[in-house]
């Protein structure tokens, strides 16, 4: 047990490492290959006379003269010391710019989790208790409405109706939980829709089984199965999913945060395209990517402690 | 038979998501600036918007770019996906932990992050959009079908194939590629063309639009929402075809799914 522990967590750290290498080097590549010159863009941005001398200039002061492995390797002895190197339109420091916006988006995403988890419970158990009844049929259109439906809808619309129209927040400039709730409220919409539905499933499928039927022999009321058998069945069958969605909802966030205008890692990566800050995206991409595997992992942590302790030997990935 | 028709219902709507510009009436590009926020009339069905553009023809049109950019690369990661994820699943060697490990690494970053990625790098244009989709969905793609492929070959009537002197090329391409086709590849395509509808639109609608002159879905939402005021039924047109699209994806896969688990 202890050595396979220790082979799984080289594993990931394994994996870990070789994601962020891939996705820094594919962003390097497709840099290079980007139609628009960093240099360029700018040199047009701070309005220098454009003359092929400054141009040249700039590209040896940007390091755009090296050629493409040079300037990963340079890039990732600096990074190892988190320096990133500063943003070219406003020169301030990318680490602290990147690691204050991972902030916003960590928060928006981690209230988004509190949020789904309620609601999936909420959803999962009511679709399951009407699973016979209309009302089901229309809650599961609802719930595959909501899949359907983009988040940047949502938030959109909660805009136009909470601060628009009836003015009980303002459209920007909140504070404190007021600041990330809307977001995180309008991302998790989807999550709540696509879970609840797959628990009812799962707990319809718990219900059934033959370890139901027998606590049904023992005289168990319905009522105790469902809560205290099927329920955490179905919950745990979930959990590394949830993770997993958990991880798309640290890109996904990014739309949203345009539309709120928070300050996150999607707000600054549609900044960075729009000014061509190379440091910047490099940073950001590298962020994100670490956040999505950290999320991976720990799908795969509580998948390794779900088959391990033989909770539910059963339990599908 | 009813089955039957939840699998052709959303297909006919996509198809007519798809192809529904050719019912267009009006250039959906031409202003007229005297007929702007008609109210929907035979001539315009949906009205018109602030420039006096006919909605209709524009949700037309944007049906047309983005379910097109969508189901284009949706055939490009089919075709060549279950190509590369036949052959990679079939062989087994070292090379195949070292191709397994990759896999793992690069498909452990969600397609929308890609997206991200290619379009903080190029800028967002249709070819762009189409690249990067296909780049990202196609990895996952590989890793679906190589999985799909290693189960299927320790099934029984593979040996059986093999043992009526089936080659390498039959047994992959005639006895497992129908199986897989079925077994998961169809569901996931269906679910992954309607998270990047979703994704299209999204991207054109904070500003990241597909080009200057393209109509789609995205951006009629965000210049709708300007107009909020004047005429929120503007909103609605390019919604609901978003919503109509997504579904249609959404069900369709889920029919494909449950038939597929009625028939075994």
């Amino acid at each position: 047990m202890k050595k396979s522990t220790g082979i799984f967590i080289g594993k990931k750290t394994g994996e870990l490492f070789l994601t962020l290498v891939i996705v820094t080097m594919i962003s390097f590549v497709l840099m290079q290959f980007s139609p628009i010159d960093a240099a360029t863009a700018y040199a047009r941005r701070n309005a220098f006379a454009i003359t092929p001398d400054t141009i040249n200039s700039l590209r040896e002061k940007m390091g755009l003269n090296d050629s493409l492995p040079v300037q990963y390797f340079n890039w990732v002895a600096d990074s190892v010391h988190l320096d990133f190197g500063t943003s070219y339109v406003n020169g301030r420091d990318v680490f602290t710019e990147v690691t204050n916006a991972f902030g916003i988006t960590a928060s928006i995403v981690l209230i988004s989790a509190v949020l789904q988890a309620i609601g999936i419970l909420l959803v999962g158990c009511i679709c399951y208790g009407m699973r016979r009844n209309w009302l089901g049929s229309v809650l599961n259109f609802i719930c595959i409405a909501g899949i359907s439906i983009p988040a940047f809808f949502f938030a959109g619309t909660f805009i136009d109706i909470f601060a628009v129209r009836f003015q009980w927040m303002s459209v920007a400039g909140n504070t404190g939980f007021m600041r990330y709730f809307p977001a995180a409220l309008c991302l998790s919409i989807g999550g709540i829709a696509f879970f609840g539905q797959l628990l009812a499933g799962n707990i319809n499928k718990g219900m059934t089984e033959d370890s139901a039927v027998y606590s049904r022999c023992r005289g168990l009321t319905e009522k105790r199965i469902l809560l205290f058998h099927a329920l955490p069945g179905a919950v745990y069958g979930l959990l590394p999913n949830f993770m997993q969605m958990l991880g798309l909802c640290m890109a996904g966030s990014m739309i949203v945060e345009r539309i709120f205008s928070l300050p996150g890692l999607g707000y600054l990566i549609v900044d960075s395209v729009l000014f061509r800050d190379s440091p910047m995206i490099h940073a950001t991409i590298l962020y994100l990517a670490f956040s999505l595997v950290i999320f991976n992992i720990l799908s795969d942590i509580i998948k390794r402690i779900l088959q391990g302790g033989a909770v539910n030997s059963e339990v599908k990935g | 038979m009813k089955n039957k028709i939840n699998i052709i219902l959303p297909a006919a709507v996509i198809l007519f998501c798809l192809f529904g510009f050719l019912l267009a009436a009006h250039n959906p590009k031409e202003t007229n600036i005297m007929n702007k926020f008609m109210e929907p009339a035979l001539q315009y069905p949906f009205g018109t918007d602030e420039l006096g553009r006919c909605v209709f023809s524009r949700v037309l049109w944007g049906g047309w770019v983005t379910i097109g950019i969508v189901l284009a690369g949706s055939a490009i990661v089919a075709v060549f996906g279950s190509i590369i994820g036949l052959l990679l699943g079939q062989s087994s060697s070292v090379k195949n932990l070292v191709m397994d490990s990759l896999l793992n690494a690069v498909t452990a970053i969600p397609p929308i992050a890609y997206l991200i990625i290619f379009i903080g790098i190029w800028g967002n244009s249709i070819p762009t959009m189409l690249v990067a989709l296909t780049a990202s969905l196609i990895l996952r793609m590989i890793k679906l079908v190589k999985t799909l492929t290693e189960v299927e070959m320790e099934k029984a009537y593979i040996m059986c194939a093999v043992s009526c002197g089936a080659g390498r090329a039959r047994v992959l391409f005639v006895h497992i590629l129908p199986n897989i086709i079925k077994g998961g590849i169809i569901h996931f395509l269906c679910l992954s063309c309607a998270e990047m509808i979703m994704a299209i639109s999204g991207f054109s609608f904070i500003g990241l639009s597909l080009g200057d002159d393209v109509i789609d879905w995205g951006t009629m939402l965000a210049s709708a929402r300007n107009m909020i005021g004047m005429r929120p039924m503007l909103l609605f047109y390019p919604i609901f075809f978003i919503f109509l699209s997504t579904v249609s994806f959404n069900l369709l896969g889920k029919q494909l799914e449950k038939g597929e688990t009625a028939n075994a």
